[in-house]
């Protein structure tokens, strides 16, 4: 069942901040704050080069991105999504607000995204 | 005549009880009323509404003046209706600066006459007053040229491409960067880069409404559209039969998806009146579009009918709505482009914009 005109869809962010170089913190319409570590964000890049197209299987080592990454850059994709340019030099992710959502590390969405996990991927058509 | 003095903290308080219908509030706190004068007893106000093409505005009007006229002290009402569309709040730091809302119409198919449609509803809108920017960004058959009586060569100036115009209505094609009979064999990345073009370097001006005529279905340039620029909202339009929806709910899944808010439903070929007995055809079954809107609540702006006026009006250059406007055909894209307004500013008043803010440690 699709939700109806974006005015009361899903929850979208009330409030975006870029904390010091590092963190992402998104305060949600539904009174829920998430803060992002950029290290973080940037392991669960979906963008083509860190997820195969084809099989979904990742093709980002999660080890290789440095706990100290920074955001050089962030802005918006019209009104649906992050985009971030890290300091390893990649830029070619793009994280709608719904994916942002669900990566929220907040103990009580990270169980929730563990049973999530089972289902399949995510905003398939908003993905570059 | 020596009776009470009316002061305007009387004359405000009598105007909240008139409430903007699709904005749930009174016109006071929406800060609607400008210019209120009072001289000997005569009182004079505008009513500033979000759109020329407000629905509601003689009802608000009558309202506002019933509503002052009971006060003690008034003999004269006198009220003036203005209007100025609000910008979309995100829209401020492009090039389209001047622009204040984008509306892309799109549909989950060919065929439907979403061109047809996207060019009378420019013109209904343009007859209210509001200044309309229309951009075709079909690019598998850009048609608007052709409706619009106008198939000259774009002019660049300084580096700027300047928008053809005729009819009142400011307009672009991807028909108008190529002869008439060549057709455009474009990759995606020609498609993005067209289009970026057509909103980021043609000289819009000032514009109350700029509508994108978006390709069928749904692809590179919705997306190049959803991520080049916010835009306020969407609009589909479908025929009545089913399988016609069924694609349309990928069209609106797919703003949804990019956080585009759909603005309605429109239902095109609704139905057909015989021109010799007048009799009703509901050629493609009717009240689809009707149905579907009212269950996903999602707005539903109205049908028009089948009417070989409309087509032979958009085959000659001169939508109906301009060659025509009692028949009644332009009667229902009147009326569907003054509930789009209203949606619109609905929107606009509703949805707070979005922006990054930046905090250093």
């Amino acid at each position: 069942m699709i939700t109806p005109s974006g005015t009361e869809s899903p929850v979208r962010p009330s409030a975006i901040k870029k904390i010091g170089a590092a963190e992402i913190q998104i305060l949600w319409s539904d009174g829920h704050l998430s803060t992002y570590r950029a290290s973080y964000l940037r392991r669960h890049c979906r963008c083509a080069l860190c997820v195969d197209e084809l099989t979904g299987r990742p093709r980002l080592v999660p080890e290789t991105i440095p706990e100290d990454l920074t955001i050089l850059s962030v802005e918006l994709v019209g009104q649906y999504a992050l985009h971030f340019q890290w300091s390893d030099g990649h830029s070619t992710g793009i994280y709608p607000f719904a994916q942002l959502r669900a990566l929220c590390p907040c103990e009580h969405c990270a169980n929730a995204l563990r049973e999530d996990r089972s289902k399949g991927p995510r905003d398939a058509a908003a993905r570059e | 005549m020596f009776g009470k003095k009316v002061s305007e903290g009387d004359v405000l308080r009598a105007l909240r009880q008139v409430v903007d219908p699709d904005l749930h509030q009174d016109i006071v706190s929406l800060g609607f009323i400008k210019n209120l004068k009072i001289e000997d007893s005569v009182v004079s106000f505008d009513i500033n509404l979000t759109t020329p093409a407000c629905p509601v505005k003689e009802r608000m009007r009558e309202e506002a003046r019933r509503a002052v006229a009971q006060l003690e002290g008034v003999r004269e009402v006198r009220v003036n209706l203005t209007a100025e569309v609000r910008p979309h709040a995100a829209l401020d730091r492009s090039a389209l600066a001047s622009v204040r809302n984008i509306v892309a119409i799109g549909s989950g198919k060919g065929g439907v006459g979403k061109s047809t449609v996207a060019v009378n509803l420019a013109a209904a809108l343009r007859m209210s007053g509001a200044r309309i920017g229309l951009l075709d960004a079909d690019i598998y058959g850009p048609a608007i040229p052709l409706m619009l009586g106008h198939r000259q060569q774009v002019e660049i100036r300084e580096n700027r491409i300047l928008p053809a115009e005729h009819h009142g209505l400011r307009f672009i094609s991807m028909g108008l960067f190529v002869p008439g009979d060549k057709p455009l064999i474009w990759r995606g990345p020609m498609a993005h880069k067209a289009l970026q073009q057509c909103l980021f370097d043609v000289e819009w001006g000032e514009l109350d409404y700029l509508l994108v005529d978006l390709p069928p279905g749904t692809g590179d340039v919705h997306l190049t559209l959803a991520q080049s620029v916010p835009v306020t909202g969407a609009v589909i339009v479908s025929t009545p039969q089913d399988v016609g929806l069924v694609i349309s709910m990928k069209t609106l899944r797919m703003f949804q998806q990019t956080n585009i808010p759909i603005l309605g439903i429109i239902e095109n070929m609704s139905y057909y009146i015989c021109s010799h007995c007048g009799a009703r055809e509901e050629i493609f079954g009717h009240g689809g579009a009707r149905h579907a809107s009212e269950a996903l609540g999602v707005p539903f702006l109205g049908e028009i009918p089948i009417d070989t006026r409309i087509r032979r009006q958009a085959d000659t250059g001169v939508p109906i709505v301009l060659a025509d406007p009692s028949s009644p055909a332009a009667t229902a894209y009147r009326e569907i482009a003054e509930r789009l307004a209203a949606q619109i500013s609905i929107v606009n008043y509703r949805i707070a914009p979005l922006r990054i803010e930046e905090v250093s440690m």
